[in-house]
């Protein structure tokens, strides 16, 4: 990245460059997340080892940190394929260079909300148990379907709209690249770049984008049935659905800046990613801000303005007690402070390239940690709250649980470091073909 | 070529399609919540019973001599359950300053209806067909805790560890499933089965264990309960004359465990909606 200067490069060259050329600030990054990685993995495998009483969980608080993190991951996942296919179908043309990050995003995400589960579980070697006996009236058999499903629809859609740049790099990459060359030219399955072929794809890329919204919809419907179909304080409600579904675009949303401002930086992609990028996106995240806003208030608002006895325990909890300090930073580090930088981005138009996108990232940043801490003030306080009187539960996740925590984001970040090496980040094609059309 | 890709992209749709398709067959395949294929305690079963337990609240005076209840205790010792896993747990209630302090006793449900057996997604949490137990399949469980999720009583456990008794289990018990409940090994929940122990012609470790003869178990299809002192009594006279009380009626779950309230004036709801 350093050692490429790629002030002089235009289109295709910057892809290029940040295919093929790797600085050693790349590879630190990488070795670094891949001993973190490592580290989860091992703490994980302690865990295998000796059961999940390694963790801080008990019978009371029986879910936690890892289910804080399906919720989380599945919810980023919403980033790509959702956002990507609702910008196609709506015809957004600015997407273009912003949907291959997207896509990226939701596979890789979708991997590690899915392991989320499984390191969960107390028995994973007997997984496929939900196929052979599985049980149609479980709401764990829906996700695990609708997961499925979400998962085979992303790679395709991620897969489609790339098979033209496999196509161009399989014919134009000089001959020193031969073992990307002898990939490229599997994964392109023969295409040619001419009207007919193009017109199909695009129109197997436009039935995907629609066939793949509800799907995404329905995955963190049912993520939410878990917990809404049972009787729980806190869980037992009607809203958790759509709730999910707008905080999943809303986190996904974030984690997408967050990348493409990354990803701009280090591999310096200012050339197809403008200032109108960020501010349209912006734009979009100001709206699901305020929309999460909406749902939080109504949330808690029927939820408190009744004062049932178990449900004002619990919102006490959360307003003054034990989970406080989590809960109003969700609130104002999570929601408001981010709508007052997104509101600065949008329409401060003396602000400089620079500071939009340090801005942005900071909102964003802050929101994601916002909708994380939301998602574990979903699932723990809920369980920690008393049946009888017998206290709260005091449950804090422990070492084991931070360091696979830690092991997954890095392995999210490690593995979306490797798909930009072995993908063009940028789906050239399409930008190119637009810029044609101009 | 392009005949390739074209081909290419309609396998796809196939593939996708036909996924779909086995997904459901193999789903459809069970009817319901309840499926029987190879499970555990299936040589214990009178089909056409009905167990039940009726909860003296009046007579229970939570063994406050003792550290652990008798029947807590005889529950653990007679399942080599975990010290901390208590099947049946005995809570200490006082639900407001007009109201006497009250011991109530928390063992499962075994609900007509059951949510934990709903959500189960391998359907190891079960309600069997016969007496219509709700029972678990130790070697089925893949350990999610949906069901513990479910369970409005909250009587589910999950074993997070090796069970340290597991080697304490002979293995003839172990074997002959007898009494239910006996587990050796992690990650899957357990809880009360209501023992087994009726099939041997035997009461409940807990019921047997009472010093107060609170608990009784019986066949509500006989119309009979019976204690630790073998006093007998007609179910149905016995809930009628005491105002019994299911606990969390709300939730429809239709509990076969009944309790009598401490005071004869009713006691309904005792135990919370929590
Ligand atoms: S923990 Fe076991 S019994 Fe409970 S729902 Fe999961 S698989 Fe079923
Ligand atoms: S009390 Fe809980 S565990 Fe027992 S049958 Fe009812 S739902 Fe299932
Ligand atoms: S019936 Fe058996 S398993 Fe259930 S609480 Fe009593 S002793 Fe324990």
């Amino acid at each position: 990245m350093a050692t490429v200067d790629a002030g002089d490069l235009l289109g295709r060259d910057i892809v290029e460059n940040s295919m093929l050329k790797t600085s050693w600030k790349w590879y630190a990054t990488f070795l670094s997340m891949l001993g973190l990685f490592v580290i989860g993995i091992y703490n994980y495998y302690l865990q295998l080892k000796f059961g999940l009483g390694v963790t801080n969980l008990d019978n009371k608080v029986f879910w936690g940190l890892y289910i804080t993190n399906f919720v989380f991951f599945i919810g980023i996942s919403h980033a790509g394929t959702l956002i990507s296919a609702i910008l196609r179908v709506t015809g957004a043309q600015w997407r273009t260079p912003i949907t291959r990050l997207a896509e990226e995003i939701t596979v890789l995400a979708l991997i590690f909300g899915a392991a989320s589960v499984f390191i969960d579980m107390g028995h994973l070697d007997r997984v496929m148990n939900i196929v052979t006996s599985g049980n149609i009236d479980s709401p764990l058999v829906w996700d695990a379907i609708s997961i499925s499903f979400y998962f085979m629809g992303s790679i395709l859609f991620f897969y489609l709209p790339l098979i033209p740049d496999l196509a161009y790099y399989r014919d134009n990459l000089p001959k020193r690249y031969w073992f990307r060359r002898f990939w490229y030219k599997i994964l392109a399955m023969g295409y040619k770049d001419d009207e007919e072929q193009l017109h199909i794809l695009e129109k197997n890329i436009t039935k995907m984008s629609f066939l793949i919204i509800p799907i995404a919809v329905s995955v963190h419907t049912v993520v939410s049935f878990i917990m809404s179909m049972t009787w729980r304080v806190g869980w037992n409600s009607t809203l958790f659905g759509p709730y999910f579904v707008v905080g999943a675009i809303f986190s996904g949303l974030a984690t997408l800046m967050m990348a493409l401002i990354l990803f701009t930086y280090g591999y310096k992609l200012d050339y197809y990613i403008t200032r109108e990028h960020f501010v349209s996106l912006s734009k979009l995240l100001l709206t699901f801000t305020i929309f999460y806003v909406y749902f939080t208030l109504a949330e808690y608002l029927t939820g408190g303005y009744k004062s049932e006895v178990h449900e004002t325990e619990l919102l006490h909890a959360l307003f003054y007690g034990q989970y406080a300090a989590m809960f109003w930073y969700f609130i104002f580090g999570g929601m408001i402070f981010p709508i007052i930088i997104l509101v600065f981005v949008i329409y401060d138009k003396k602000l400089s390239d620079r500071m939009v996108k340090v801005l942005i990232f900071i909102a964003s940043a802050m929101i994601n940690v916002g909708m994380w801490l939301k998602r574990y003030l979903i699932t723990v306080p809920t369980l920690a709250r008393p049946v009888f009187h017998e206290g709260w539960n005091d449950y804090f996740p422990n070492k084991v649980e931070w360091w696979i925590l830690v092991g997954q984001f890095a392995g999210f970040i490690m593995l979306f470091m490797l798909l930009s090496k072995m993908f063009p980040i940028i789906s050239v094609w399409e930008v190119e073909m637009e810029e044609e059309m101009h | 070529m392009k005949v390739n890709r074209r081909d290419f992209l309609k396998g796809m749709a196939v593939a996708g399609t036909a996924a779909m398709l086995t997904d459901l067959t193999v789903f459809s395949e069970n009817d319901g919540p309840v499926n029987e294929r190879d499970r555990p305690y299936d040589q214990w079963r009178i089909d056409g019973a009905e167990w039940v337990m009726v909860i003296d609240l009046a007579a229970c005076d939570g063994c406050v001599d003792l550290d652990i209840p008798r029947c807590t205790n005889a529950c653990i010792v007679g399942h080599y359950t975990p010290d901390d896993h208590l099947y049946l747990k005995v809570f200490e209630v006082h639900e407001n300053e007009y109201s006497n302090t009250v011991y109530f006793p928390r063992p499962c449900q075994q609900c007509e209806d059951p949510p934990c057996a709903h959500v189960c997604p391998v359907s190891a949490a079960w309600q069997r067909d016969g007496d219509r137990l709700t029972l678990i399949d130790h070697t089925r469980c893949i350990g999610c805790r949906l069901c513990q999720a479910a369970c409005p009583y909250e009587v589910r456990h999950f074993h997070f560890e090796e069970n340290p008794k597991g080697d304490d289990i002979p293995d003839d018990k172990f074997e002959a499933q007898m009494p239910f409940t006996l587990f050796r090994g992690k990650g899957v929940t357990a809880k009360c089965e209501f023992c087994g122990l009726q099939f041997i012609g035997q009461l409940p470790h807990c019921v047997s264990a009472c010093h107060n003869g609170a608990l009784y178990f019986g066949d509500k299809n006989e119309n009979a309960v019976t204690n630790a002192f073998g006093t007998t009594e007609v179910f149905t006279d016995l809930l009628a004359r005491r105002e019994a009380f299911r606990w969390k009626e709300e939730e429809g779950t239709k509990p076969r465990v009944f309790y009598l309230p401490a005071s004869s004036s009713g006691n309904h709801g005792h135990g919370g909606n929590a």
